[in-house]
């Protein structure tokens, strides 16, 4: 389901950081792997009347319920794509869901030393890296919805 | 009389919770069996602020208004919902009711924890109950808007018999006395 990163050189002595890039109203995005639960079909949500922000919705697994985060709507953007996907962030409460638009998630590899500070101030991030289109902000999953 | 309910769950000997399922602006909500007392129609209410019910008072509870949900018009399944606690009671009007449910503990879930905000005093769990979930909400929020009343705890004697007026089918499945 997921393609690997192309191009990318290691460096023997270097520190590999393994991102998921992904997008979100065409807009990209990245995340560390290791904050990754997995990704499927979005398949819907169920709302849930809430002061939280950003979080206003459930999704149902089986017997599980996680809330979703509505990253889309921090950004001001919106989705795109009629197959859109799941992304399950871990974070210390529970796992959380975000959907994300249909393209597929890329994974990334990269020295972390690459990592830079985000200028922006739109979203929580670890830093952000520079590929040869844009600078693609790092989001901090486990902190969505903390603030 | 005692209400009777389908039951989600199958293990025998699991603490259980019952519900009435109501729809409010196409959100299922779970409404504490115990708090009501029976359901009308809105033939049958009428449109009033206070619905007066065996000489007791049911101040009109704005439900959709309070979650922050579009209520749809009155339509054939609308219903009102009398509730009362410790003397304290109140109707809401809602969009459609579902049934009442009998729920094994285990299948109401806490509210994720990433819902961190005034809500947390108004759910008691999230339900789950046929393909989704219904919210349950928790009895002192849901009366916490209603006229104090003077007739201090109900007992069972006191209650107002489940009214069934509603002959629709899911009705007739999902309540019987």
């Amino acid at each position: 389901m997921l393609r690997g990163a192309v191009g990318r050189q290691r460096q023997a002595t270097s520190q590999l950081c393994h991102l998921l890039v992904f997008s979100v109203g065409g807009r990209r995005l990245a995340v560390k792997t290791e904050e990754i639960g997995g990704i499927s079909a979005w398949s819907g949500s169920i709302p849930i009347p809430s002061c939280t922000p950003f979080i206003s919705s459930v999704i149902r697994r089986d017997q599980a319920v996680f809330p979703v985060f509505d990253l889309a709507g921090m950004l001001k953007v919106r989705v795109k794509g009629d197959q859109r996907l799941c992304l399950m962030a871990k974070q210390a409460d529970g796992a959380m869901a975000i959907c994300i638009d249909e393209e597929m998630p890329v994974l990334h590899s990269l020295d972390s030393a690459k990592i830079q500070a985000y200028r922006d101030n739109d979203i929580d991030t670890v830093g952000c890296f520079t590929d040869e289109f844009e600078d693609v902000p790092i989001i901090a999953a486990a902190r969505l919805g903390a603030a | 009389m005692s209400l009777r309910g389908h039951r989600i769950g199958s293990a025998a000997h699991v603490p259980i919770e019952r519900f009435l399922i109501v729809e409010i602006g196409s959100q299922q909500f779970a409404l504490p069996a115990d708090l009501v007392q029976g359901l009308m129609t809105m033939e049958e209410s009428g449109f009033v602020n206070t619905l007066t019910v065996q000489g007791q008072d049911y101040p009109s509870l704005d439900l959709g208004d309070r979650l922050g949900l579009a209520q749809a018009g009155n339509g054939p399944e609308t219903r009102m919902v009398l509730l009362a606690q410790a003397g304290i009671r109140a109707c809401i009007r809602v969009d459609q009711v579902h049934g009442l449910v009998e729920v094994e503990r285990p299948r109401v879930v806490p509210l994720p924890g990433q819902f961190r905000s005034e809500e947390r005093n108004w759910y008691v769990g999230l339900i789950l109950y046929g393909e989704g979930v219904a919210v349950g909400l928790h009895s002192r929020w849901l009366l916490s808007g209603a006229m104090q009343g003077h007739g201090g705890w109900l007992n069972q004697s006191q209650r107002l018999p489940l009214r069934l007026s509603d002959t629709s089918d899911r009705m007739r499945k999902g309540i019987a006395c």
